[in-house]
């Protein structure tokens, strides 16, 4: 795209010079980083010395810049690079970031924004009051679009494998709606509470709360989310879509890959047969895990979740082969790793060994061996090996010894588990190899372990070195051997590709087999994983094969692409420094003798306020959650969170920086007591507490909301000031607090008002009778200096100032609000936006003009203009006559050259 | 209960998404001060200023006209559906 000017910054000077320069002809491109065009002026409340009101000023200018003929205008975009080109004007490089809202389609109707649970510090309001992430920027903003507050993704969200967004659901039931947190998780994966209960909880080791004081307990959210849904939902609240495709699909295998893959592709209208060898749906979730840690009636429910759809669930029925699933459009195979590995050693197959998942299985059906009295070895350091040990003491056993190759650090394993199946009585041994089983006539005896030196080669590959000079004998009368799983895939390897270890060979990122239409997920293809992993699998393998049945191309299509992660070290930085301490919440522990006398569940459901609690231990670390209410609540369908940043490269045969200024952190300035003192505030909140479009109702104080009385201006903070290296006066400051002190004395008529002034500047047309009518109005002038405020009883300010005239001296007086007239600053440009050339800036940074007097606006670089508070500290009337100077001679720089 | 040590505004902003539905509660049995939120919340008055503003700003409480004498606006409760 070609423009005759770039104008960035539009405030009231880009708007202006913008304006202008279109009604010359000149086609302008105006840029704004904000969501609004409208600067600072638009958030005023009222300009000296009229009173007029600044929104009735600002909006037509507003609303034109939308609307001219020759100028187009982009808020949230900023330039990255600006090039000169050889022979006069600019290749600019421009980057406009993601609004996440499709602008084209935002009615402004706000509806997103209460729909938004997380809350942030509106900047528009100058920090005084909260807006959400899913904001328009302000009342009067134009466009008057919404945008959603990003900074990445929030590590939790990132950190899960099947694609569940806690950060959404934990932000939901901070807000009490727990409701819409459990559906937002139903979005992401349909086995909520499977996952509430079994899940190994990634997210929480991602938490940045984690390197604070604790990680937030997400699963545990997630528990009393779930619980408490399910007990008001028994059944869910939906059924199959209306939408059907025509298209049949066969899923091999209930675990939750195939259920996850099954409720996927049920949604997205095609007809899904779930065919189960076992008697029952869920897998591993049903068969593998006890019933202490995974309750079987979750299990039902979170199956429903599926079937409610219209999922037909064919259980006891064994697949034989590929061939046998004729008419399906689609098949999957989602078998998981149900066979158990063997050791290979002499004596395995006496009478008393079994193998972990055939006794987990026997266990969960309800037809446990007796193990009562017994003294039962485990062999195996993975999770499932502690399952089985933990299970075995609660069938009585006499005692439980797990055995496992790996040292403690390597045991595969969480070492939470190994800390509760020690808790349990359960005793570990590492570092331990099975050198051969013994037996008797009663079947096993016992068990000759050999010490094991080394697991893993220098390659990482599994190569398990053992000591034979040192070992033990460790008798026993039942073995539950624990040492890893295989995939169930023998009937299909005449028809599929497999691999060496049995799993079956498919492409990693679609899931498609050697053939077409098959495809396979979960532990079938990865090995044994993990419940959440094998989910994950599940929606990937049913986001490939919708698009197969539709006849998409599956090639160079990403699924489930996530946005950058947060900046989790910039987020716990600022925790660390700012946060009150709060611990996790404690559940409490139930005593292990209660533990191992049943499989009944020993983990508590966090109580609500627990739970809401917790939930308000997350950091917003990527401030939006995910949680996607906004989407729910936008009747436009104008949300996009998938939106990216998108570069745009122009020419231009000007540039003009209307990049304004920034107030003076009044922080830099600790004895004056702002961001301490709660009644210290700046000029410019005052100024929106004075707005129409206030942060409060009226005009209160931010300590307790009540009307003050004595209100105390300090004029010169952090302008004519070396200590802060700002010396030049801000021209502004004397006015616009007298400006504050008229305003307040029309809205407080019996308040106090007192300003603080060293001297006051009133250079402008009309300012001294603007004065003269402040002090005609009572207020009261004191000439002196404030040396600091302090604290005073009911959040009053006591103010120290040397006191210039009248008595002089060192003098006290209290005030209930003290306004910090806080001078203005040049904005900064990256030194290098120009690349190679400098734009030259003078003693007081501003941009410099090295012949002001005769051609105002020119800087030092050839076809770069500034325009307004960027050349200076200005008032708006100063700053709209700059701005049309500068547009004038940027007008007559384009017909001279010849560029326009 | 006045304001105290100011806490971190991102932290007292993410607890009034908690501390909302308490400061309805206040107010179901008729309009308040700040003061009067913040003494049955046991929070300090510029927490219970920043929930009360957020509600008013989403259209959940309202504020009530102030008489001369009085130092503080009531806030009371805005009832859904009106």
């Amino acid at each position: 795209m070609q423009y005759d000017v770039l104008v960035v910054g539009a405030g009231i000077g880009g708007m202006e010079s913008a304006l202008s320069l279109g009604d010359m002809g000149f086609r302008v491109l105006l840029i704004e980083k904000e969501p609004s065009v409208g600067g600072k002026m638009i958030l005023l409340s009222k300009v000296f010395p009229s009173l007029d009101c600044a929104s009735c000023i600002s909006t037509p200018k507003m609303a034109a810049t939308q609307s001219h003929a020759n100028v187009r205008t982009s808020v949230y975009t900023e330039v990255e690079h600006i090039t000169p080109r050889p022979g006069g004007g600019f290749d600019v490089d421009l980057v406009h970031k993601p609004t996440y809202v499709d602008f084209a389609k935002c009615t402004g109707c706000s509806l997103c924004e209460p729909a938004c649970p997380v809350p942030v510090a509106d900047e528009f309001n100058a920090d005084l009051a909260a807006r959400h992430a899913a904001h328009i920027a302000f009342p009067q903003a134009v466009p008057k679009k919404a945008v959603i507050t990003r900074r990445g993704l929030s590590p939790c969200s990132v950190e899960c494998p099947a694609g569940v967004k806690p950060h959404g659901y934990i932000a939901l039931v901070r807000a009490g709606r727990y409701d819409e947190a459990f559906r937002q998780h139903l979005d992401d994966a349909p086995l909520p509470g499977v996952l509430s209960r079994a899940c190994y909880a990634p997210c929480e080791e991602a938490c940045s709360r984690a390197d604070v004081d604790g990680a937030v307990s997400i699963r545990g959210i997630k528990r009393f989310m779930v619980d408490r849904y399910y007990a008001a939902h028994p059944e869910p609240e939906y059924g199959p879509p209306e939408t059907r495709t025509g298209k049949r699909v066969a899923v091999v295998g209930s675990g939750p890959t195939g259920l996850a893959a099954a409720f996927f592709l049920a949604r997205s209208g095609h007809s899904v047969t779930i065919l189960e060898a076992a008697p029952a749906a869920g897998g591993i979730m049903r068969y593998g895990i006890p019933a202490y840690r995974l309750p079987k009636d979750v299990v039902d429910r979170d199956v429903k979740n599926v079937t409610a759809l219209g999922v037909e669930l064919r259980t006891g029925e064994r697949v034989p082969s590929i061939a046998s699933l004729e008419g399906y459009d689609a098949v999957l195979l989602a078998v998981g790793s149900t066979g158990g590995r063997r050791l290979g050693v002499p004596g395995e197959d006496a009478r008393g060994v079994v193998d972990s998942i055939e006794f987990l299985a026997d266990v969960n059906r309800g037809a446990p061996p007796d193990l009562h009295g017994r003294r039962v070895v485990v062999v195996g350091g993975g999770n499932v090996a502690m399952d089985s040990a933990r299970s075995a003491r609660r069938l009585g056993a006499a005692s439980v010894d797990l055995f496992c190759l790996e040292s403690r650090r390597e045991m595969p394993a969480h070492p939470w588990e190994v800390k509760e199946a020690e808790d349990e009585g359960i005793r570990v041994h590492p570092s331990w190899g099975v050198g051969q089983v013994l037996s008797g006539p009663a079947g096993v005896s016992g068990l000759e372990f050999v010490r094991c030196v080394s697991v893993f080669d220098a390659a990482g590959r599994f190569q398990p070195v053992l000591n034979p000079g040192e070992h033990q004998r460790v008798d026993a009368d039942a073995v539950i051997l624990a040492i890893g799983l295989k995939p169930q895939t023998a009937p299909f390897a005449a028809e599929l590709t497999l691999n060496r270890n049995g799993t079956v060979h498919a492409d990693p990122v679609t899931l498609q087999t050697s053939r077409p239409h098959v495809f396979a997920g979960g532990d079938a293809v990865t090995g044994p994983s993990m419940i959440v992993k094998a989910i994950g699998q599940g929606k990937r393998a049913a986001f490939y094969i919708d698009r197969f049945l539709k006849g998409e191309p599956l090639a160079g299509v990403a699924f489930d692409e996530r946005m950058a992660v947060s900046d989790r070290a910039a987020v716990v930085e600022r925790a660390r420094a700012n946060l009150s301490p709060r611990p996790p919440a404690v559940v409490d522990a139930v005593s292990v003798e209660r533990r191992v006398a049943s499989f009944a569940p020993f983990e508590r459901t966090l109580t609500e306020a627990e739970a809401r609690y917790s939930a308000g231990r997350c950091l917003d670390c990527g401030v939006c959650s995910e949680c996607r209410a906004c989407v729910a609540a936008c009747p436009a369908d104008a949300i996009d969170l998938h939106m990216a940043a998108k570069t745009e490269r122009i020419s231009v045969a000007a540039v003009a920086l209307a990049t304004g200024f920034e107030p003076f952190d009044a922080r830099q300035k600790p004895l004056l007591g702002f961001g301490r003192l709660p009644n210290v505030i700046t000029g410019v909140q005052m100024d929106r507490i004075l707005a129409p479009t206030r942060p409060y109702n009226a005009v209160v104080r931010p300590s307790d909301g009540k009307a003050p009385s004595n209100v105390a201006f300090v004029l010169c903070a952090g302008s004519r000031d070396e200590t802060v290296n700002n010396r030049v006066c801000s021209r502004v400051c004397c006015m616009y607090s007298l400006k504050h002190a008229q305003l307040l004395m029309g809205a407080l008529p019996t308040a106090d008002i007192t300003v603080y002034y060293t001297d006051i500047r009133s250079y402008g047309k009309g300012y001294e009778e603007f004065y003269r009518q402040s002090q005609g109005m009572g207020v009261k002038f004191v000439r002196g200096k404030v040396a600091r405020i302090e604290p005073a009883e009911n959040d009053d300010l006591l103010v120290h100032f040397e006191e210039m005239e009248g008595t002089a001296g060192s003098t006290t007086a209290r005030h209930d609000l003290v306004v910090l007239a806080v001078g203005l600053l040049p904005s900064m440009i990256p030194p290098d936006l120009f690349g190679g050339a400098t734009l030259e800036r003078d003693a007081l940074r501003y941009i410099k003009e090295p012949d002001e007097e005769v051609e105002p606006g020119r800087t030092s670089l050839d076809g770069v203009f500034a325009i307004g508070a960027a050349t200076a500290v200005r008032d708006i009337p100063d700053t709209v006559l700059h701005s049309g100077a500068a547009a004038a001679q940027i007008a007559g720089y384009l017909k001279r050259r010849g560029l326009a | 209960m006045t304001t105290g040590p100011m806490r971190d505004l991102a932290e007292v902003l993410r607890d009034g998404m908690t501390n909302g539905e308490r400061v309805l509660d206040v107010l179901s049995d008729g309009p308040k001060t700040i003061p009067e939120i913040a003494r049955a919340l046991h929070c300090p008055t510029r927490e219970a200023l920043l929930w009360v503003m957020a509600l008013r700003r989403y259209g959940r409480v309202a504020d009530r006209p102030r008489s001369g004498e009085d130092e503080y606006y009531r806030y009371a409760r805005v009832e859904e559906g009106r």
